[in-house]
């Protein structure tokens, strides 16, 4: 998986490309996991690019959302596909990590 | 007299492959395949995909002992609306279906990290069975695809 990261108004902007699954998961929480060591407090994960989510990638995004509150810091996700949004309400995830339909709210929303 | 009943084609598609993580790719895009054979929608092939993942990676993470690599088999059988899918190993016993629910209504910092999969299976499936037979054990999931 492709994943692009560009600082939009304050917030790093993380553009994954592909499919999160199993085998992409792990690779997926280590990069994201790296910026926010490297000092990262705001992510908005942009999932225009996303073609797929599975329990393994949901697993990924609890783990860097744990990480970056535990830093004191904030994520949103936007521009998912109906299906990945489905998946996030069978997993309860919506009320775990904020999720806007466009990208603009979502950087409005994780800003300090 | 009763007319005899339509005829309902059965489709079958197998795949057998070693049980590790970079077979991934080859089993969504035999999943793909498949759904695109049969005019299965965006939506049910999703759960194909994503239930099927969930039970395939618990066969390649538990399945077999640390340090050796067994067979997964995966059929896809499809007759009228009703798709079956089977997954089969060689391994030992395990039966996913008795782990305990998720409470996927708990806050952030006491969800535990394992149990979704076999939630989301439950969800996205009309039914989920599980037999050991043999020496094999055989997971069966269901889904109304019309």
């Amino acid at each position: 998986m492709d994943i692009a990261f560009s600082p939009v108004d304050g917030v790093i902007l993380v553009s994954p490309t592909g499919r999160l699954d199993a085998h992409s998961a792990a690779d997926f929480e280590a990069r994201l996991g790296a910026e926010i060591d490297g000092g990262a407090k705001q992510l908005v994960i942009d999932g225009t690019g996303l073609e797929y989510l599975s329990s393994a990638g949901l697993r990924a995004l609890l783990g860097i959302t744990k990480k970056i509150r535990t830093s004191g810091g904030t994520i949103a996700l936007c521009h998912l596909q109906p299906q990945l949004v489905e998946i996030m309400e069978i997993a309860g995830f919506n009320s775990l990590i904020p999720t806007y339909p466009d990208q603009a709210a979502a950087v409005a929303a994780a800003k300090p | 007299m009763a007319s005899p009943a339509p005829e309902s084609p059965t489709s079958v598609a197998k795949l057998r492959v070693p049980a590790e993580l970079s077979q991934l790719a080859l089993i969504f895009e035999f999943c793909i395949k498949f759904a695109d054979a049969h005019q299965i929608g965006e939506d049910k092939r999703f759960a194909l995909e994503v239930c099927l993942e969930e039970i395939v990676t618990n066969v390649m993470k538990y399945a077999y002992p640390p340090g050796t690599i067994g067979p997964v088999e995966i059929s896809l059988t499809l007759e009228a609306d009703t798709l079956q899918i089977q997954v089969l190993d060689e391994g030992a016993p395990f039966d996913p279906t008795s782990a305990p629910e998720v409470d996927t209504t708990l806050p952030l910092e006491q969800r535990p990290i394992g149990g979704l999969g076999l939630h989301m299976v439950r969800k996205m499936m009309d039914a989920v069975h599980y037999r050991r037979e043999g020496e094999r054990n055989l997971l069966t999931m269901i889904s109304k695809v019309a």
